[in-house]
């Protein structure tokens, strides 16, 4: 008697498995095995016909100088907006668990960009740097704002790391905020009296002990950025000429504009390889640095 | 005036500065959008003489509002549906028998997901579905469904850890299947972290780009987003047009986000932390 009902369980438990797993073959495993074949041939994503040709597209990207300036501005782009994004989402997460009046109201607005669509808030920024800035620059007179900084090369990074910023800090807010708050109030005090400095509680309190938040949100950061695509196509499709073409837009315009699906399979394998390598690094050096209390 | 007020003061200057730094381009989106373009070019930033709703009838005619609307409103309903349903009962399965290696590596194999960019599955995965006579709202459905599943499980595993065992066991006794087990049982306990996840698969599918620029190919099935990049190609040179048309792409969240932040923030700062 006993036994049946165990025996009936454990189906019960496969049974419950197997609709995620029939899905997770058909539209992630088949895809991605799909994927690595199709980049180890010529194949153009319409003919019949396809080669096997080895490793040579790869050994083609490696040469591609358009390949090559999409990965170098995607790193410098993730990197630097990562970078950013966590520093200033910190700095407002720690005003934000301070005593503050109204504090509920600022932590609601610093939330609202995490619930808007990238590509919406692509648009608007666009008007902002196209229309608004330079309205501003012809008012007050100032050269620097007359111009469109979409449109020359040596603003069009900024420009889209301020978007970038504006929008992804929010997430990260909140989770520091979460972090933070598990700090209890008692070690501070005691730090008070030994008479350690506002920095010094910063650097040897505050920040070891939100090394897991540090984690989670530097992986999360930076795999969405490597991962740009809606600010991308929304503020500036690639340009001016190709500065800001990101390596997820390269993927999209060789598989679906130039007809080079093997190639653009290959791209986007690498892309794939590098973002694994990039967090497993970043969950190396940082879980080295995680304290218990 | 003492340290400690100068401090407050900065504190708040922060603060404040901040939040019309993130306020400021919701501000010029509403003004504009209700402004004509005489009235935008004697100045962008103050409020409109009247309120004048023009652009956004026309705005709506011309991008077939209505029909985007309730695409997305359909295509994310389902697939969130389907997230809850099949990503708790995978995970249910995978906790209570993480004694077993099967289940152990089911587990990495679901979450091993999260890692993968949909860039990489996109080009086949065009082909695939073609040839399934996919490439329409219900391949985007079930594509939702799969890729939702990687972070659906991974969160409801940490939280069935909190959830004791024994209450399934009595129910056992009592001679409670698995599925009943389930759905009387085991869901309703789930309420915290299904909000929680509720949450996130809206907010991610009602948003995305990308998957239904390449996947949707008739005009019938587009979803608020894509239905503005088209537009946006068309009319971005009237831009109080426009920014009437961002406003209503983004209303939907906004109205949810104002009734339900309290949740919305609790829930995402409970799945970062699991």
């Amino acid at each position: 008697m006993k036994n049946s009902a165990y025996t009936s369980l454990k189906k019960g438990y496969l049974l419950l498995l197997i609709p995620g797993l029939v899905l997770l073959m058909l539209f992630y495993v088949y895809p991605v095995l799909s994927a690595i074949y199709m980049s180890l041939t010529n194949w153009d994503g319409v003919s019949r016909t396809r080669d096997f040709i080895g490793i040579s597209n790869y050994i083609t990207i490696l040469q591609d100088n358009r390949f090559l300036n999409a990965l170098m501005f995607t790193v410098k782009y993730a990197f630097v907006s990562t970078i950013l994004s966590n520093v200033i989402a910190l700095a407002v997460a720690m005003a934000l668990v301070k005593k503050i009046k109204f504090r509920n109201t600022f932590r609601a607005i610093f939330f609202v960009p995490a619930v808007l669509s990238l590509l919406i808030i692509g648009y608007i920024w666009k008007q902002i740097y196209y229309r608004v800035i330079p309205y501003l620059g012809d008012r007050l007179n100032i050269e620097a704002l007359q111009m469109n900084m979409l449109g020359n090369q040596d603003t069009v990074f900024w420009a889209l790391v301020v978007v970038t910023v504006w929008q992804g800090a929010a997430i990260l807010i909140v989770i520091y905020m979460a972090g933070l708050q598990t700090i209890p109030e008692d070690i501070y005090e005691s730090a008070a009296i030994d008479g350690a400095s506002g920095l010094k509680k910063f650097f040897k309190i505050t920040l070891p002990l939100i090394v897991p938040s540090i984690t989670i949100c530097l992986i999360l950061a930076m795999k969405q950025h490597l991962m740009v695509y809606d600010y991308i196509v929304a503020l500036t499709g690639g340009g001016p000429g190709f500065a800001t073409e990101s390596v997820t837009l390269l993927i999209y315009n060789l598989g679906f504009l130039n007809n080079r699906f093997g190639y653009g399979s290959a791209v986007a394998i690498v892309l794939f390889i590098f973002i694994i390598v990039v967090s497993v690094i970043q969950i190396s050096i940082l879980r080295k640095r995680e304290v218990q209390l | 005036m003492s340290s400690n007020t100068l401090r407050k003061i900065g504190l708040y200057l922060f603060i404040g500065v901040g939040a019309l730094f993130i306020l400021f381009p919701l501000y010029l989106t509403i003004v504009t959008a209700f402004k004509t373009p005489e009235e935008s070019s004697r100045s962008f930033f103050t409020l409109p003489s009247s309120l004048n709703f023009s652009n956004f009838t026309q705005a709506a005619e011309m991008s077939n509002y209505f029909g985007a609307f309730l695409n997305s409103f359909f295509i994310t309903s389902i697939s969130v549906v389907l997230i809850i349903f099949l990503g708790s009962i995978a995970a249910f399965a995978i906790a209570r028998n993480q004694d077993q290696m099967f289940y152990r590596i089911m587990y990495y194999f679901f979450v091993s997901g999260l890692f993968v960019p949909f860039q990489v599955m996109m080009l086949p995965l065009v082909q695939q579905l073609s040839t399934f006579g996919l490439l329409n709202k219900w391949g985007l459905i079930i594509l939702y469904a799969t890729y939702g599943l990687f972070q659906c499980v991974f969160l409801y595993v940490a939280y069935f850890k909190s959830i004791p065992r024994e209450i399934e066991d009595a129910a056992l006794i009592d001679g409670c299947g698995v599925f009943r087990m389930y759905w009387y049982i085991i869901f309703p306990m789930l309420k915290p972290m299904t909000v929680t996840l509720l949450v996130l698969n809206i907010i991610w599918i009602w948003n995305d780009f990308l998957m239904p620029l390449v996947i949707l190919q008739r005009s019938s099935d587009w979803t608020l987003p894509l239905m503005q990049y088209v537009f946006e190609s068309q009319y971005a040179a009237n831009y109080n047009l426009a920014f009437a048309s961002y406003l209503m792409v983004l209303l939907p969240v906004i109205i949810i986000y104002l009734f339900l932040q309290r949740h919305i923030i609790g829930g995402v700062s409970d799945g970062a932390v699991k």
